[in-house]
């Protein structure tokens, strides 16, 4: 299994972060230290100690460019922490799959994969179902009132604490729950034949190594194909939780998304098979 | 002491929202963690879906929550159904099941199939046989 790349907390993001290459923060010197790290990786490796030192040092001297790609994509709805997050998860995979022989930047390599992430995140909220927008801002209150709750006492925080936390009522949390759900119950064609084709092999998958063990499962021919058409991502969640009886925040800390994402794409996951079990039948 | 709160819905996943809002309230009420409330509503979900796969068409599911004061929650779901068929244990669904709740078990009888839930605030409770 392939080390965990630890992301630093991004702090606050200034207002202003100019395109990487063009300010004093990446100069020459980066440039360098750049090439020399994907090298490095090329030279060794995978289990070597230096190819995960240089592939984590490679990570880090690019979330500029993450927070850069992220902001493009604020003001929609989503914490800009989110976008960071799941736009460095796109930059991991660039990371690993650079191949220095085709002659790009790496940069330019890397753009197209960090908004790819920073996309599919907006497509798997799925807000098929209209959901005004004081829910939705409700619903980001909750899931970083729930982050900050976790942290400061290890634990998922309660209704009540949530609702003490934000100011509101307990009714108004769980009204926010529920819309935190509004997935969409249609949505089998929407993953169908998705990113997830040219994007081999991804860090998901190599990170993954579990598959869904289904022998078991009377179901699984039908089910075989409905599993095959998620997302990777959604794959491997729905393993890590129920066959590996990983808790919600404890795959939301190996996958690298809030809990509150965890929870709606596994229930999207699960309508989607729901479904796709139904018309089989 | 318990009190129970009985709702009926058409069975039909438009009106599912309606038994997963009540269970979250329930365990809103019992002091869950939002964590184990989530794995609550997933469970409901999941319930209400194999009902309506085998209820009746046009009948409703009879939903019965029942909280108790020690953090214990209790959810009965039933459909009428003609079939009088357990549901297959060896599913991917009833895997699901298991993993988001306590205990699970299913009664079936001539007119009406019954899975009743039952989870708890604080981690796992053994299950009384």
């Amino acid at each position: 299994m392939t080390d965990p790349v630890v992301v630093p907390d991004q702090g606050t993001v200034v207002d202003h972060v100019p395109e990487p290459r063009s300010t004093s923060r990446w100069g020459d010197a980066e440039r360098v230290r750049e090439r020399a790290l994907i090298a490095l990786m090329a030279d060794t490796d995978p289990d070597d100690p230096t190819h995960r030192r240089a592939r984590d040092e490679l990570v880090t001297l690019h979330l500029p460019l993450v927070q850069f790609l992220a902001r493009r994509f604020r003001d929609r709805g989503e914490p800009l922490e989110d976008l960071v997050q799941v736009g460095t998860i796109g930059l991991i995979k660039a990371v690993d799959r650079f191949d220095p022989q085709r002659g790009v930047e790496f940069s330019t390599y890397a753009t197209p994969t960090i908004v790819g992430e920073v996309k599919r995140h907006f497509r798997d909220k799925g807000w098929a179902i209209r959901v005004p927008r004081r829910l939705q801002e409700l619903r980001i209150s909750l899931g970083r009132a729930t982050a900050e709750l976790s942290q400061k006492s290890g634990r998922a925080p309660t209704v009540a604490e949530l609702a003490a936390h934000l100011g509101i009522s307990e009714d108004e949390v769980i009204e926010g729950l529920e819309g935190a759900q509004a997935y969409s119950t249609t949505s089998l064609d929407a993953h169908v034949g998705g990113d997830d084709g040219e994007e081999s092999p991804s860090l998901v998958d190599r990170l993954g190594g579990e598959d869904l063990d289904l022998a078991a499962v009377e179901y699984r021919e039908s089910l075989k194909p409905l599993l095959a058409a998620l997302p990777s991502r959604e794959r491997r969640i729905l393993a890590l939780r129920f066959f590996h009886g990983m808790t919600q925040s404890e795959i939301a800390a190996e996958v690298g998304i809030s809990q509150m994402h965890v929870s709606r794409l596994l229930a999207k996951s699960l309508a989607t098979l729901r479904e796709g079990m139904t018309l089989e039948t | 002491m318990s009190t129970s709160i009985r709702l009926r819905i058409p069975a039909s996943s438009e009106w599912v929202v309606l038994a997963r809002t009540t269970a979250t309230a329930c365990c809103a009420r019992l002091d869950f963690d939002v964590e184990r409330l989530e794995d609550v509503r997933l469970a409901v979900d999941e319930v209400a879906g194999l009902l309506i796969a085998q209820a009746v068409p046009g009948s409703e599911i009879s939903c019965v929550f029942t909280p108790y004061d020690d953090g214990r929650l209790d959810i009965a779901l039933s459909a009428a159904t003609d079939t009088g068929v357990l549901p297959q244990t060896d599913t991917f669904a009833w895997a699901v099941l298991t993993a988001l709740v306590d205990d699970v078990r299913a009664t079936v009888d001539a007119a009406e199939l019954t899975v009743v839930l039952r989870t708890s605030r604080d981690a796992t409770t053994a299950v009384d046989a």
